[in-house]
């Protein structure tokens, strides 16, 4: 008898707690759809902005204006990242809570916190992913911290600044420059008895100059493009004089053009072409490559390797000399460079930020102030700030491998005029098409004229309409 | 009347054993599970509310996505190839690390270490050493006097089968499992055996497969729930490539719900993959009437419909 | 017949030895690496032994980030990891016992419901629940990673059911001729009896959790609260330099607890006696 009381006692415990349980998640879940589109209706959503606030995760019971900053990195990364951030919070008496992670999963643990409104007040911000918290408004524009003076552009080439730009709102700030580059090994070359390829050279010359120094030395080039097959299509076309994707994200402007087409088959051919006769390096090897110690440039088994500018010192240091460094070959079609900057990365400041003037005068702290820059050096590309460049092209700290890569973006920004725009959405998916096919037709398995009509068609369907 | 009060006092008991449980499940996880269903049939992107589209998302799926398909043949292959090797090799092993040496604890703790590394970078890194085309491997076979230059991860044909490698090699749980069933076997049955007779044949076939049943059961249901979630392996090491030949399908369902920002499209996904996994397990556990001998049935009384056969030597 | 034997002793350790050396060469591999130069960690991959012992690895990798060390990812990371395990273990004995020996209605509901939660990947729950544990006010505290473990995970009940399905139903029936209330017959009687099923599972949920890098991940938001799961992760970036080293010394660092915890629990494992005593 006593026996089932207790248990009739407990299970009634039981029922109580789980159903305030139930009824809690409920209350939330509806909670958190009224958050979820904060700028709708901009009263309701700085409510419930308020009400995060005051459970906010990130900042530490009572401290309302800790700045929740977060990127993802290295640990270099984040020491350089503290120490500049910690130097600006004994200056200004700002507090910040830093929320940094690696790669992995970054963007997977950001979409969720935007899910609970939850999100950090400053966020390093990658190209793909841009777009997506722009068009959603989970990120806000920065032109009116421009405008007022929080963040200063007075050393800024004002055009850099449009691979932020979002439906003419400045998404995110521009946290650097880099560009695509060809790196060669002065060695093999000199070995080889070959010139030293120069900025203006062409995409036959560039096929030549491979083949002359494979032929002369048994150095085969990495094969252009297996990693990021974008880059091929994007100088391509750009030779042409069209976008890689239309303005309003919605298609491929060259693919309507039958020259340019034919251009692109014919250059993903070369490269297959060129493989097969062994000058390119066999990409069953290549493909396995994933980090700077694979790669051939690195070994010096490699004449000629595609990078990004930013890795320069990286592959330089790995390498042990100095390698160097030349723009990507023009189309011999073609009517100008294909060359573009890219932005690196970017800083935005999320919806939910509650003081977002402070949140911008960091951003301007990272962009613009000179001692920060020194802490923070190149890592996030090179500062689209004129007087930082120069203060770290002429600073005796700065190595010849930045002073190197600030020499080729100078090069790069006069021969080109604007930062390629954010991706549009839905870019990622139709990429990712476009590196499958490549690869396949590098493996022999789809013809270089399938590879890219396929792709078109493809994008064609996964790009809004 | 006993008897009804009898059945009321055991659903009290019941509920009290299962409590803890239960509270967690309604209160974290059939939310959460109703929550993804419901989900499935939207558009939705994260960062947005959630646009309600019908069975828009399946139809696309079974319709419009070629990587749909690829990926689940994949997985299959995957599966029904790695799964009874993984639980052979983790059987044979338990086998020969059951018996008494001194020894044998440090063996288990080696055989055991591998699964520990997980996804580390480590086992990414050393697996791209040995399955390259001037790897270990391929030095292997050519002392033994195969000449071989095959670079194993990235070719197309061998590529998913070095995740399979990989998935093998990472056996410790299943083995664990069998370890401590076999433990269980009480030795006097095997005494008994020998003084009938019986051969190491016979006395596996006859005492050790029937008495491990059961946990064979349970390895099989999990290994292969497990493998057809198989998800870091495959991005550790090829991450879904070459042109896809080891896009698994839980890396499908990854990219779509956060790379590619199709979280709807993505839940559509799992509750496939839930429909698929939940045929294959009730097809286990359908057959398991036929193969697993419990000392006493598993679900006693007339409300379950599995009757576990018991049967003893 | 004594010489047969011994050789057979010899070609067992032979044979195990050999197979476990490429089972655990990876590890060797990396313990090894740990004191390499770290931008010698990948170049030399084919070297197993360091030319020059950096043993800075280990105190550079310690040193964590911008001044928070590896002391409080570790001591983040047993919190989290002990706690999951005791509520884990526990909750799933109780429910096994419960799905296997108690006889109640929505019994055979529930069970199928425990085996479902185990068949959607978590990568859609994942939002879901940070819903819920972002209403209860929960991220950025240990709750969202300890408070579930404690209702127990099916894997766990499923195994532990499987063991208890083994054991004869006569023993409950005499024990309750004794007059040994099923509480008591779980407490005192199955829980010594399932003790292999328990350490296993023990092992288990304290490798899992203690490796868990998503759920960590996704609820504690400040470095102070990082597990060490996380703490591993920090050091590689694919955009960057990575220090090969340092990592390495530090996954080498985050393993020994779960080597260790296995040699202490390999034992129970093992230990099938009381079964044996029972059954005969």
């Amino acid at each position: 008898m006593k026996w089932r009381k207790v248990t009739a006692l407990a299970l009634a415990a039981v029922m109580c707690i789980s159903a305030s349980a139930c009824a809690n998640g409920a209350q939330n879940t509806g909670n958190t759809t009224q958050a979820e589109s904060p700028v709708n209706t901009t009263v309701e959503s700085q409510t419930s902005a308020a009400d995060n606030t005051t459970a906010a995760p990130g900042n530490d019971a009572g401290n309302q204006a800790a700045l929740r900053v977060a990127w993802w990195g290295s640990q270099e990364r984040h020491n350089m990242t503290i120490e500049a951030l910690d130097a600006y919070a004994a200056e200004a008496g700002t507090e910040f809570s830093y929320e940094y992670t690696s790669w992995t999963s970054y963007f997977e643990n950001l979409a969720t916190q935007a899910v609970g409104s939850n999100l950090p007040d400053v966020i390093q911000m990658s190209t793909t992913d841009i777009i997506n918290y722009s068009k959603n408004d989970q990120i806000i524009d920065l032109q009116p911290y421009i405008d007022d003076g929080t963040i200063d552009i007075s050393n800024i080439d004002q055009s850099s600044l449009s691979g932020g730009m979002v439906d003419g709102k400045l998404a995110g700030f521009t946290t650097g420059v880099n560009t695509v580059n060809v790196l060669y090994d002065k060695e093999a070359f000199d070995q080889a008895g070959v010139t030293y390829p120069s900025n203006d050279w062409t995409w036959s010359q560039f096929i030549d100059t491979a083949k002359a120094v494979y032929d002369a030395t048994q150095i085969p080039t990495e094969l252009p493009f297996l990693a990021e097959a974008r880059w091929l299509v994007e100088a391509m076309v750009r030779s042409y004089g069209y976008d890689f994707f239309s303005e309003d994200g919605h298609s491929l402007p060259w693919a309507e053009d039958e020259a340019v087409v034919t251009a692109v088959i014919q250059a993903v051919q070369d490269i297959y072409d060129g493989v097969k006769a062994g000058y390119f390096v066999d990409p069953e090897v290549q493909i396995a490559w994933s980090t700077t110690e694979d790669y051939f440039i690195v070994k010096g088994e490699s004449a000629m390797s595609f990078q990004l500018s930013n890795y320069y010192g990286v592959y330089c240091a790995a390498a042990g000399k100095e390698l160097g460094m030349v723009m990507l070959p023009k189309m011999d079609g073609g009517s100008q460079t294909g060359m573009y900057l890219n932005s690196n990365m970017y800083w935005c400041i999320s919806a939910n930020c509650q003081d977002p003037k402070a949140a911008a005068a960091v951003i301007n702290y990272l962009i613009n102030d000179e001692d920060a820059c020194k802490m923070i050096g190149t890592d996030r590309g090179i500062s689209l700030s004129g007087a930082v460049r120069e203060m770290l092209a002429s600073s005796e700290d700065t190595d010849v491998y930045t002073k190197n890569t600030l020499n080729y973006v100078n090069e790069v920004s006069s021969a080109v005029k604007s930062t390629n725009p954010a991706d549009p959405l839905n870019s990622a998916e139709a990429i990712s098409v476009l590196k499958n096919n490549f690869t396949a037709a590098m493996y022999g398995e789809m013809s270089a004229e399938d590879c890219i009509t396929d792709f078109i068609s493809q994008a064609a369907s996964i790009l809004p309409e | 009347m006993a008897n009804k009060s009898q059945m009321r006092k055991n659903t009290l008991l019941g509920y009290l054993f299962i409590g803890p449980w239960l509270i967690c499940f309604l209160a974290f996880t059939a939310l959460p599970f109703a929550a993804s269903f419901f989900l499935s049939f939207t558009e939705y992107n994260m960062l947005s509310v959630p646009k309600f589209i019908g069975f828009s998302n399946y139809i696309r799926l079974f319709t419009q996505d070629n990587l749909f398909m690829t990926s689940l043949g994949v997985t299959f292959k995957f599966v029904f190839i790695s799964i009874p090797l993984r639980l052979l090799f983790a059987l044979m092993v338990a086998m020969i690390l059951n018996r008494d040496s001194k020894a044998v604890p440090i063996y288990r703790v080696i055989y055991y270490l591998p699964s520990i590394l997980g996804g580390s970078v480590a086992v990414s890194v050393m697996w791209k050493y040995c399955f390259s085309k001037t790897g270990v491997f391929n030095s292997f076979l050519n002392m033994l006097g195969i000449p071989c230059n095959i670079s194993w991860i990235s070719n197309k044909d061998t590529a998913l089968w070095s995740i399979i490698l990989l998935f093998i090699w990472q056996f410790g749980s299943p083995m664990l499992i069998f370890l401590s069933g076999l433990k269980q076997i009480p030795r006097s049955y095997y005494e008994a055996a020998v003084v009938d007779g019986a051969g190491p044949v016979k006395k596996f076939f006859r005492i050790t497969l029937p008495l491990l049943s059961p946990i064979i059961f349970f390895n099989l249901v999990m290994q292969m729930i497990g493998g057809f979630m198989v998800f870091s392996q495959a991005m550790i090491i090829t991450d879904g490539g070459p042109m896809n030949k080891t896009l698994v399908y839980a890396l499908y369902l990854y990219r779509q719900s956060f790379a590619y920002y199709k979280m709807g499209y993505g839940c559509a996904m799992a509750w496939i993959l839930l429909v698929i996994i939940g045929f294959f397990t009730a097809l286990v556990f359908k057959s398991s009437s036929a193969w697993v001998f419990y000392e006493n049935e598993m679900f006693d009384g007339k409300s379950n419909k599995r009757k576990g056969r018991a049967r003893r030597k | 017949m004594i010489r047969k034997k011994l050789s057979n002793t010899v070609l067992f350790h032979a044979v195990v030895c050999a197979i476990g050396f490429v089972m655990i060469y990876p590890l060797i591999w990396m313990f090894f690496s740990s004191f390499k130069e770290s931008s010698l960690v990948l170049s030399t991959v084919d070297h197993l032994f360091p030319e020059k012992w950096e043993f800075g690895n280990y105190l550079n990798g310690w040193s964590g980030f911008g001044g928070t060390t590896f002391t409080t990812f570790f001591q983040n990371s047993v919190i989290v990891t002990v706690v999951s395990v005791i509520g884990n273990v526990l909750a799933s004995a109780m429910a096994a016992y419960g799905f296997t020996r108690i006889r109640f209605r929505g019994r055979g509901f529930f069970f199928i419901c425990m085996l479902i939660t185990m068949m959607v990947p978590s990568q859609v729950l994942v939002v879901p629940q940070y819903i819920i544990f972002n209403g209860l006010n929960w991220v950025n505290t240990f709750l969202p990673l300890t408070v579930p473990e404690w209702g127990g995970r099916a894997f766990f009940i499923f195994l532990i059911m499987q063991f208890i399905a083994g054991i004869p139903k006569d023993l409950d029936e005499a024990a309750e001729i004794d007059g040994c209330g099923k509480v008591r017959l779980f407490t005192r009687v199955m829980m010594p009896l399932i003790k292999p099923a328990l350490a296993t599972s023990a092992i288990f949920s304290f490798y899992w959790k203690w490796d868990d890098f998503m759920g960590s991940l996704l609820y504690l938001n400040s470095p102070e609260k990082y597990t060490v799961s996380i703490a591993l992760k920090l050091f590689c970036d694919p955009t960057s330099v990575s220090d090969y080293g340092a990592m390495f010394a530090m996954c080498v660092a985050s393993l020994l607890p779960v080597i260790v915890l296995f040699l202490f629990t390999q034992k129970y494992i093992v230990d099938g006696i009381a079964m044996s005593g029972l059954k005969a």
